[in-house]
C-alpha cells in the first residue's frame, strides 16, 4: 500500500515528477504493487476461507447497535464507546471499523477496475479512459485521506495508547466485565 | 451476530456506481476532481500538463550551439541553428491534448516548423520510409512513418500557447502529433533521422500499442 501511494504521488505531482524521472521503473512499481494488493487478499482468502469468510461476516453485518453507534459519531474522538444494551449481540468490529472496511474495499476494487482502462488505454476510448482517470485519481486520494483517518483513530484508541505506552500491544480483545457491556477500566475497543 | 449484511450491499453498490460514473459518468468525474484538486495548489500541474521523462533530469541546452539535425537517408542533412529557426515563420496548430493515462489538455496552441517542410528541404532519399526522433536525453526514441510524418499538423514545435517551450514542456523542440496520443510527442528533440524501416519507440517496446492514434 505505502509503495502505491509513494509511486502514485510521485506520478500525480508534477513536481515530484521531475525530481525522479523514470517513468517506466516509478510505473512498473506501481503497477506491480496494485498486481500484489489484488492477489495477496485472494491468496490469503484461498487459504484460510474460513476465517476470512467469517471475518468478512463479522464486518458486513449491522446490527441495531452499528446504527446507534452512528447517532453519536464524535464519540470515537473521545475514546468512549457508546454503551448498549447488554443483552444485545457483541460484535467483533465497532461500526466505524465496518464503515471503513466497506469504503477501503470499495476504493480498493474500484481503483484496481479503474486502472484496467488506464492500462489498456488502446481498447477504451479516451473519455473513458479520461474518466477511469479522473475518478482513479479521487478515489487515491479519499483512500488515503481514508488511511491517514484510520491510523490517526488507531494511535488515539486505547489500543494506540497502550501501544505508544508500552510499545507492544496484546492480541486479545479488551476484557469487558461489567455488567452493562462498558469496557473494563474506562478502556474502549479502538476505532 | 443479528443484523443485515450492509457491509456487502454497500460495496456492491460503491463498486456499481464507481462502474457507472466510467461508463455513464459524462462529465462528472472530472468536475469532483477539479474540485478536489482546486485547493491543492501546486501539487497540481498549472497548466494541465503532467511532466513525465524516463530519465532522471531535463536535458540542459545551450541556445548558441544547439542544432536541430535532419539526416540519415537524405541528398541534403540539415543542422538548424535555433537563430534559424526563430527567423522561420512557424507553422501552428491547435489540438487538444491527451495522455495515454486519461488526461488531457484542452485546445493547446503549438507552433513550428512542419516535419514535412524539413523533410522536403533535406531531400528524403526513396530508400527512407519513416522518420526516427530523437530525444536529447539520450534514451527517447519513437518513429513515424513517412505518410504520417507528412500530414498537415505534424509539427516540429518550439512554442506552446504563444510561448516559447518551457524545459518541462520539452524545450528547445518537440515533435507534435495531433492525431496521437502524447506518449509520440518526443520531447528535447535534438534529431531527426530518415530511416528504411520504423523501429520500436521507447514506450512501444514496454508494451504500448505501436497505433497511438487517438480514439473518440
Amino acid at each position: 500500500m505505502a509503495v502505491l501511494v509513494v509511486t502514485g504521488t510521485v506520478m500525480y505531482v508534477p513536481a515530484l515528477s521531475q525530481v525522479f524521472g523514470q517513468r517506466f521503473w516509478v510505473r512498473t512499481l506501481h503497477l506491480g504493487a496494485a498486481a500484489a494488493t489484488a492477489i495477496a487478499p485472494a491468496l490469503i482468502a484461498a487459504l484460510r476461507w474460513t476465517e476470512v469468510a467469517s471475518v468478512e461476516r463479522h464486518l458486513t453485518i449491522w446490527g441495531r447497535r452499528d446504527f446507534e453507534w452512528f447517532t453519536q459519531p464524535w464519540q470515537v474522538f473521545r475514546n468512549r464507546e457508546i454503551r448498549v444494551d447488554a443483552k444485545q449481540d457483541r460484535s467483533r468490529f465497532n461500526a466505524g471499523q465496518k464503515l471503513f472496511a466497506v469504503l477501503a474495499a470499495v476504493a480498493l476494487v474500484t481503483l484496481l477496475l479503474t486502472g484496467v482502462p488506464m492500462y489498456w488505454w488502446d481498447r477504451f476510448s479516451a473519455e473513458a479512459v479520461s474518466r477511469a482517470r479522473d475518478l482513479h485519481v479521487l478515489l487515491a486520494m479519499a483512500l488515503v485521506a481514508l488511511l491517514a483517518g484510520h491510523v490517526y483513530l488507531g494511535l488515539i484508541s486505547p489500543y494506540g495508547l497502550l501501544l505508544r505506552r508500552r510499545r507492544a500491544v496484546s492480541e486479545r480483545p479488551v476484557p469487558h466485565d461489567s455488567a452493562d457491556g462498558s469496557p473494563k477500566r474506562g478502556i474502549g475497543r479502538g476505532t | 451476530m443479528s443484523g443485515r449484511p450492509v457491509g456487502r450491499r454497500s460495496f456492491i453498490a460503491g463498486t456499481a456506481a464507481g462502474l457507472g460514473l466510467v461508463a455513464f459518468g459524462g462529465g462528472v468525474p472530472a468536475a469532483l476532481r477539479s474540485w478536489v484538486e482546486s485547493p491543492l495548489g501546486d501539487l497540481t500541474p498549472g497548466d494541465g500538463f503532467h511532466f513525465y521523462s524516463v530519465t532522471g533530469s531535463i536535458p540542459q541546452w545551450n541556445p548558441g550551439t544547439w542544432r536541430l539535425v535532419v539526416d540519415g537517408l537524405v541528398d541534403r542533412p540539415l543542422a538548424l541553428a535555433r537563430d534559424e529557426v526563430a527567423a522561420t515563420r512557424l507553422a501552428g496548430v491547435t489540438a487538444d491534448f491527451h495522455c495515454v493515462t486519461g488526461w488531457s489538455v484542452s485546445s493547446v496552441r503549438w507552433a513550428g516548423l512542419p516535419v514535412r517542410d524539413l523533410l522536403d528541404q533535406a531531400g528524403v532519399q526513396a530508400r527512407a520510409a519513416a522518420v526516427r526522433f530523437e530525444s536529447a536525453d539520450g534514451v527517447y526514441v519513437d518513429y513515424l512513418d513517412l505518410q504520417t510524418a507528412r500530414t498537415d499538423g505534424v509539427l516540429i514545435a518550439f512554442n506552446m500557447n504563444a510561448r516559447p517551450l518551457t524545459a518541462e514542456r520539452g524545450a528547445p523542440a518537440r515533435l507534435v502529433v495531433p492525431f496521437f496520443h502524447g506518449y509520440k510527442g518526443v520531447k528535447w528533440l535534438r534529431r531527426l533521422t530518415a530511416v528504411a524501416e520504423a523501429g520500436t519507440g521507447y514506450w512501444e517496446a514496454r508494451g504500448y500499442a505501436a497505433d497511438a492514434r487517438i480514439r473518440h
